[in-house]
C-alpha cells in the first residue's frame, strides 16, 4: 500500500526560484490497484512518480510505503526498496543498448544480495517468458523494435518480483498497436496481483486502468474510478 | 562475478577512448619507470653526498711535487688566494699493502719507492700499474676521521693520535672498511713501501659509504675499488712507518730509471666557513702552482655535488620533458573517466532505478577507472621487467614500480571521487530520459 499524507514538494525552497511542484497531496493506492495518473506538462506527474518510487523525498508530509514511513529510511535503504519492492518502466526504455536482453534484465538481480549468481538464469528466463521475449535473450537491445525494448524493460522491472510497478509514459514512444499490447501486458501483471501505476498523456491508455488521478499545477484535481 | 558484470556494462561507453587511455597509461608508466631507474642512482648518491656537514664550501685540491709537501709549502701556495691556514689534510690513499707471500718479480731492479708505486696504483686513474697482482688493502690516512665528516658509522675504537699509546715498531692500529676481510682484533703482516709492517684492526666501518665516496671521487686520488685500512696520519709518523714531510728528501730520478712524474702527492681540503660560495669558487679558480709545485683543483666541494651533476646532465636536462610527459599522461589517464562520463551517467542512472546502493556505485566507478589504468600499469611494469631481462639496461626498480602504481591508484581514486560527486547529484530518471533523446 502506498499512502501520501499532505505531501508537498518544493524545489529550491526559500529562494527566489522556488518551485512548488506538489501541493497538499493526499493519496492512497491499495495493493493490486491499476492506477493512471494524468496531467499536462508541469502538473507534477513526474515529481509524484519520483516520490512514489523513492527517487526523491517530500519536502513536507509523509509517504508511507507498506506501513513504513519512507522519511525514516537512508539512501541505501531506499535503494533496497527500489530493488525489491518497485519496478520502473520508462518512456525511453532505459536499456543499455550494446548489452543483450539477458544482461539488461539481470541488473536488479545483481543488486539483490539475496539472489545468488546461479539463480539468476532461471529468474531472468521466467521474467522474459512472462513478457513474451524468451527467444530474444541473446539479442542486443539495439537490435530490438520499440515494443520489444519496452517488453525488455518490463521484464527487468518484474524480475525481482516487486509488488509495485511504476511506469512513466511507457507507451509514448510506441505506435498505437504496440501501445495497446504493452498496456495489455500491464493489465496482465496487475491481474497477477501487482500494483501498477502508469503516468501517461494518453487517455486511451488511462482508460485501460481501473482508476484515474488527474493533476494540475501540483494539485490533485480528481480521483475517479474508471472501472 | 556480479561486480565484474556491472563493470563490463559501464564499459559500454566509447571503447576507443578506453583503449587510447590504456595505451597512454602504458607508455607513460614505461617511461616513468625507465626515468626513475636511470635517475635513482644519481638522486640517491646526490642525497648521500649532501649529508656531509661541509655542504658546498669545501674544495678538494691535489698538490704534486718532487719536493716534500710540508705545511709551510702548502700554506705558501694557498696564501695568494687567502686560504693559507684554512685547509686540512684529506683522506689520503698512501699505497697498497701486500701480503708477504705475494710473488714479487725483479724487486732488485727498483728502489723501494718506485717499486711500491709500480705495484699499487696510479693516484689519478686509480688503476693498478704494471701489476702481476693487486694489493690486499689500500692504506689510507686521515687527519679528520671519515665519520666526523660523513654519515658513516663504525664499531670498535678508532685509531686516534690523542689516545694512542703505541710507538715505533708496534703493530699499527687501523680501522677496516666495510668490505675488508679483516675484523676487529685481527693482526696481519704486510709489505708497505719496501718494509714489513704489522697492523691490528681496532675498528670496522658498518656501512659501505667509503666505497661510494671513493666512487664519486675517483679523480681525488683514492682507490675506487678494493678494501681500505685507515689510520691517523700522525700515528704513521709516530710508529716510524714513514717520515714526516719535513724529514723527507726531495725526490730525484735515479740514473737509468724511469721518471715517475711528480713523486709526492697530497690531497687537501680547502675550507671556507663564512665565505659566500660564489666568492669561494672565484678565489679557488685563481689558485696556481709554482715552478716546484703543481696545483690541481679536483673538486669544488666535498661532497662534490657539482661533479655528480655534470656527469648526469642528460638526466637533469630531461627532467622538464619528463614532467611534461607525465602530466600529459595523467590527463590521458583521467580522460577515460571524463570522456566517458555521459555513458557512465546513463549506466549509473539505470543501475540507480534498479536499486544500486551508494557504496556499490562508488566501488563500481573506482573499479572502472582502476581496471583500465591498473591493467595498463601492470602491463607496462611487466614489459619493463621482461625487457630488462633481455637488454643490458635498467628499466625498472621495485621502488619505481611501486611509486608509479601508487600514483595511478591515487589518480583513479581522485577520478572516481569526482565522477561519484558528479553522478550523485543527477536525477536518474531525467538522465535516462535525456540520454535517449540525444
Amino acid at each position: 500500500m502506498m499512502i501520501l499524507n499532505n505531501v508537498n514538494k518544493k524545489y529550491n525552497p526559500r529562494t527566489d526560484i522556488e518551485v512548488h511542484a506538489l501541493k497538499d497531496i493526499d493519496l492512497k493506492i491499495s495493493d493490486g490497484e491499476f492506477v493512471a495518473i494524468m496531467g499536462v506538462s508541469g502538473s507534477g506527474k513526474s515529481t509524484l512518480l519520483h516520490i512514489l518510487g523513492c527517487m526523491d523525498r517530500a519536502t513536507d508530509g509523509e509517504y508511507i510505503l507498506n506501513d513504513y514511513n519512507v522519511k525514516n529510511y537512508g539512501k541505501n535503504a531506499l535503494a533496497q526498496i527500489r530493488n525489491e519492492e518497485i519496478g520502473f518502466v520508462l518512456q525511453s526504455f532505459g536499456l543499455m543498448n550494446d548489452k543483450t536482453v539477458y544482461e539488461n534484465i539481470s541488473y536488479p538481480l545483481i543488486f539483490n544480495p539475496a539472489v545468488k549468481h546461479k539463480q539468476m538464469k532461471s529468474l531472468i528466463t521466467k521474467a522474459a517468458e512472462d513478457v513474451g521475449i524468451a527467444e530474444l535473450l541473446h539479442k542486443k537491445a539495439s537490435e530490438l523494435s520499440g515494443g520489444q525494448k519496452q517488453r525488455t524493460a518490463i521484464a527487468r522491472a518484474i524480475v525481482n518480483r516487486p509488488k509495485i510497478i511504476l511506469a512513466d509514459e511507457p507507451t509514448a514512444a510506441l505506435d498505437k498497436k504496440t501501445a495497446f499490447e504493452i498496456t495489455d501486458l500491464f493489465r496482465a501483471l496487475n491481474n497477477k496481483g501487482r500494483t501498477v501505476v502508469i503516468v501517461t498523456h494518453d487517455r486511451a491508455v488511462a482508460e485501460q486502468c481501473d482508476r484515474l488521478i488527474e493533476l494540475a499545477d501540483g494539485k490533485m484535481i480528481s480521483d475517479t474510478p474508471i472501472r | 562475478m556480479k561486480l565484474l558484470s556491472l563493470i563490463s556494462s559501464v564499459f559500454s561507453g566509447r571503447k576507443k577512448i578506453t583503449v587510447l587511455t590504456a595505451i597512454s597509461v602504458y607508455l607513460i608508466t614505461l617511461l616513468f619507470n625507465y626515468f626513475f631507474a636511470a635517475s635513482y642512482d644519481y638522486i640517491s648518491l646526490r642525497q648521500y653526498l649532501l649529508r656531509g656537514d661541509y655542504e658546498n664550501k669545501l674544495a678538494a685540491v691535489l698538490i704534486s711535487s718532487n719536493l716534500p709537501l710540508t705545511d709551510e709549502a702548502i700554506n705558501a701556495l694557498l696564501a695568494p688566494v687567502g686560504f693559507d691556514n684554512s685547509w686540512e689534510y684529506a683522506l689520503s690513499a698512501k699505497a697498497g699493502l701486500l701480503s708477504p707471500d705475494a710473488p714479487i718479480h725483479n724487486i732488485e731492479e727498483y728502489d723501494e719507492y718506485e717499486y711500491e708505486r709500480m705495484i699499487s696504483f696510479d693516484p689519478f686513474t686509480g688503476e693498478s700499474t704494471g701489476a702481476d697482482y693487486s694489493a690486499d688493502h689500500t692504506l689510507v690516512t686521515y687527519t679528520r676521521e671519515p665519520s666526523e665528516l660523513f654519515e658513516t658509522s663504525y664499531t670498535g675504537q678508532l685509531p686516534d693520535i690523542n689516545t694512542d699509546t703505541g710507538g715505533m715498531g708496534d703493530s699499527i692500529p687501523v680501522a677496516a672498511s666495510f668490505n675488508s676481510p679483516l675484523n676487529i682484533g685481527d693482526t696481519a703482516q704486510y709489505n708497505y713501501r719496501g718494509k714489513q709492517i704489522s697492523v691490528t684492526v681496532t675498528a670496522k666501518y658498518t656501512d659501505d659509504y667509503l666505497s661510494i665516496f671513493a666512487e664519486s671521487n675517483g679523480r681525488a686520488g683514492l682507490e675506487p675499488h678494493g678494501s681500505w685500512l685507515l689510520t691517523d696520519r700522525e700515528i704513521m709518523y709516530k710508529y716510524g712507518v714513514e717520515p714526516r714531510p719535513e724529514e723527507q728528501e726531495p725526490y730525484t730520478v735515479p740514473e737509468g730509471r724511469e721518471d715517475m712524474g711528480e713523486y709526492y702527492n697530497q690531497m687537501i681540503y680547502v675550507t671556507a666557513e663564512n665565505m659566500p660560495y660564489v666568492e669561494f669558487a672565484d678565489s679557488l679558480s685563481k689558485l696556481k702552482g709554482d715552478e716546484y709545485y703543481t696545483v690541481t683543483e679536483i673538486g669544488g666541494a666535498i661532497p662534490y655535488v657539482g661533479a655528480l651533476d655534470n656527469d648526469n646532465t642528460l638526466i637533469i636536462n630531461s627532467l622538464p620533458l619528463f614532467v611534461l610527459i607525465f602530466l600529459i599522461g595523467s590527463v590521458g589517464a583521467a580522460a577515460n573517466g571524463f570522456l566517458n562520463l555521459d555513458s557512465r551517467k546513463k549506466a549509473m542512472a539505470v543501475f540507480d532505478i534498479c536499486g544500486m546502493r551508494t557504496n556499490i556505485a562508488v566501488l563500481l566507478i573506482f573499479g572502472c577507472e582502476a581496471m583500465v589504468t591498473l591493467t595498463a600499469t601492470a602491463a607496462a611494469v611487466i614489459t619493463a621487467a621482461l625487457l630488462q631481462l633481455i637488454l643490458p639496461v635498467t628499466l625498472i626498480s621495485p621502488l619505481g614500480g611501486i611509486i608509479s602504481s601508487g600514483y595511478i591508484v591515487l589518480l583513479s581514486l581522485i577520478m572516481a571521487a569526482v565522477q561519484t560527486i558528479s553522478i550523485e547529484h543527477n536525477d536518474s530518471l531525467d538522465v535516462i530520459r535525456s540520454s535517449e533523446t540525444l
